[in-house]
């Protein structure tokens, strides 16, 4: 019953601190918490690991917007920004028929 | 005539002066020229001596990771487009400290490794096929100094605890389910323990004797009267019939709404099959339904164990979503051959909800009843309340909790209660 009444305190204290009313949680990407479920990390950041390797779209997605684009090589639209010279082989991505260039595909693809 | 014969002759006079002026220069010229070219052959060969040595002392450059592509980057080589490869390297500590006391002498502090979700570290591989294929491998080590399941009153100071928790290679389609090999988590693995509550990740979950399973319980010895250690820890008086992590063969079907089913065969001739409500692959994403959240699973396991015919664990977990209240329940029980049935029962009301900016606050309020566990004939009871702080900017769970253990014994002397207040903090690095 005391640590009821503790923890009691402790929520009001906590709100007067915050000084504003409790707001909902956020949903978590995987509620299996005791793994090594994909949260933030004190030394990994956002990502939440240390990518040792990689050759995803997401690598090569981010070093072309890290990199600014050659007046020549900019082109209309954000999505072709990011995208790859496109193949000699027939291209599976339909944005390829309409443009000199292969738009990433994205994460439904 | 005259004037030919003149320009003859002055002609052959000036062609006889100049072979005297120029001669001797004229007659120089290839040997001086030979002797250049010679010298620049010589400085040329001596450079591209001093080049060779140069590269044969030069290490040579680190091969680059194949591409599986052409030169020209353009065809790949095999019939297959490139999967998608990653590493990944993972971990998380989680020290915590005890002040327990068990009815023997003073209040002690111990320093422990929380077992409710252990330091550990994880190297992970996985390769993605365009035709939706995954096939990964992966490696997670427990790293558990002091684990709470093992430091009791006369072993505060215990072994490093390492131990291989997975170390598998499995293949994932969405259309056809998932086979895993190797160490890692049978069907039956944390069936007991689905869970949506925060607390519940770093401290407060069916599991109760975790944070302090090595802690005997005490009692009065009939001979010399004095209060002693009993032998019995609160890691064999609460179970919550969890399954376990084996070296086992594990398939999961593809996932029929929330639904999944998955089976597994482990070492030692032991079975086990569960079926899901929103696991998702272990991933426990849930399945919203109106305003709730629910999760949940039911397994049964052959562990091939004495005296036990099968373990049935259980577990459902739904969250309000507009208030972040929780109720989560968990069961289990073994069909015992020769015993009385031992079996477990845990509830847990949970709050969740954002009182900082830092991150997410959790509350949890929970009761265990388990009966036959320790022995036959014994019942223990545990209550405990717990908070939880995130900082998600560093990764930091911190928590704190208190909780209390008893037992009444079906036969011989009584045990002494066991109270635990326990602060931690478990960091995701």
């Amino acid at each position: 019953m005391r640590g009821l009444a503790l923890m009691t305190a402790l929520a009001a204290g906590l709100v007067g601190c915050a000084g504003s009313a409790p707001q909902p949680a956020e949903k978590p990407v995987s509620y299996n918490r005791r793994e090594l479920a994909p949260t933030d990390g004190l030394f990994t950041g956002s990502d939440g690991e240390w990518t040792v390797y990689r050759n995803d779209k997401k690598k090569k997605k981010d070093e072309a917007e890290e990199k600014p684009p050659a007046p020549e090589e900019m082109t209309p639209s954000a999505s072709e920004a990011t995208a790859e010279p496109c193949s000699p082989e027939p291209c599976e991505h339909p944005t390829c028929d309409r443009a000199p260039t292969c738009a990433p595909p994205t994460e439904e693809d | 005539m005259r004037r030919t014969r003149a320009a003859v002759h002055l002609g052959r006079t000036f062609g006889l002066a100049l072979m005297l002026i120029a001669g001797p220069a004229m007659a120089e010229d290839p040997v001086d020229t030979t002797a250049e070219r010679l010298d620049r052959q010589e400085r040329e060969i001596e450079e591209l001596r001093q080049q060779v040595d140069d590269l044969r002392t030069q290490v040579p450059p680190p091969v680059q990771h194949p591409e599986y592509e052409r030169e020209d980057g353009q065809l790949t080589l095999t019939d297959y487009p490139n999967p998608i490869i990653r590493m990944d390297i993972a971990g998380q500590v989680n020290p915590a400290m005890n002040l327990a006391g068990d009815g023997m002498g003073s209040t002690k502090l111990y320093f422990v490794d929380n077992d409710v979700s252990a330091s550990r570290i994880r190297f992970a591989g996985v390769g993605v096929f365009e035709q939706g294929l995954q096939l990964g491998t992966t490696l997670e080590v427990g790293l558990s100094p002091n684990n709470s399941f093992d430091v009791s009153q006369n072993s505060q100071v215990t072994a490093d605890f390492i131990s291989v928790r997975r170390a598998e290679v499995w293949a994932r389609d969405d259309r056809f389910g998932r086979v895993m090999l190797g160490l890692g988590s049978t069907a039956s693995n944390n069936a007991a323990a689905f869970d949506l509550t925060l607390v519940g990740g770093p401290i407060m979950m069916s599991g109760v004797s975790f944070i302090a399973g090595g802690l005997q319980f005490t009692n009065t010895s009939p001979v010399t009267g004095a209060t002693v250690l009993s032998g019995v820890t609160v890691g064999a008086a609460f179970f919550n019939f969890d399954g376990t992590r084996d070296s086992r063969i594990r398939y999961d079907t593809p996932m029929v709404g929330p639904f999944q089913i998955s089976a597994s065969v482990s070492a030692d001739q032991q079975y086990s099959g569960a079926i899901t409500f929103g696991g998702d692959y272990d991933h426990w994403t849930a399945k919203q339904l109106g305003g709730f959240t629910m999760l949940g699973t039911v397994s049964i396991t052959d562990p091939n164990a004495p005296g036990v015919g099968l373990r049935f664990a259980g577990s459902w977990s739904t969250l309000h979503d507009a208030s972040g209240v929780s109720l989560t329940v968990a069961s289990g029980f073994d069909d015992a051959d020769i015993v009385a049935t031992p079996y477990n029962v845990y509830a847990k009301l949970g709050w969740d909800t954002r009182l900082l900016k830092v991150g997410d606050t959790g509350f949890g309020v929970d009761y265990t009843w388990t009966e036959n566990v320790s022995a036959a004939g014994d019942q223990g009871q545990s209550v405990g309340i717990a908070a939880v702080q995130s900082v998600d900017r560093f990764g930091l769970q911190t928590y704190a909790q208190f909780r209390w253990y008893g037992v009444d014994r079906g036969v011989g002397p009584s045990f002494n209660d066991i109270f635990v207040g326990t602060l931690g903090a478990l960091v995701r690095f």
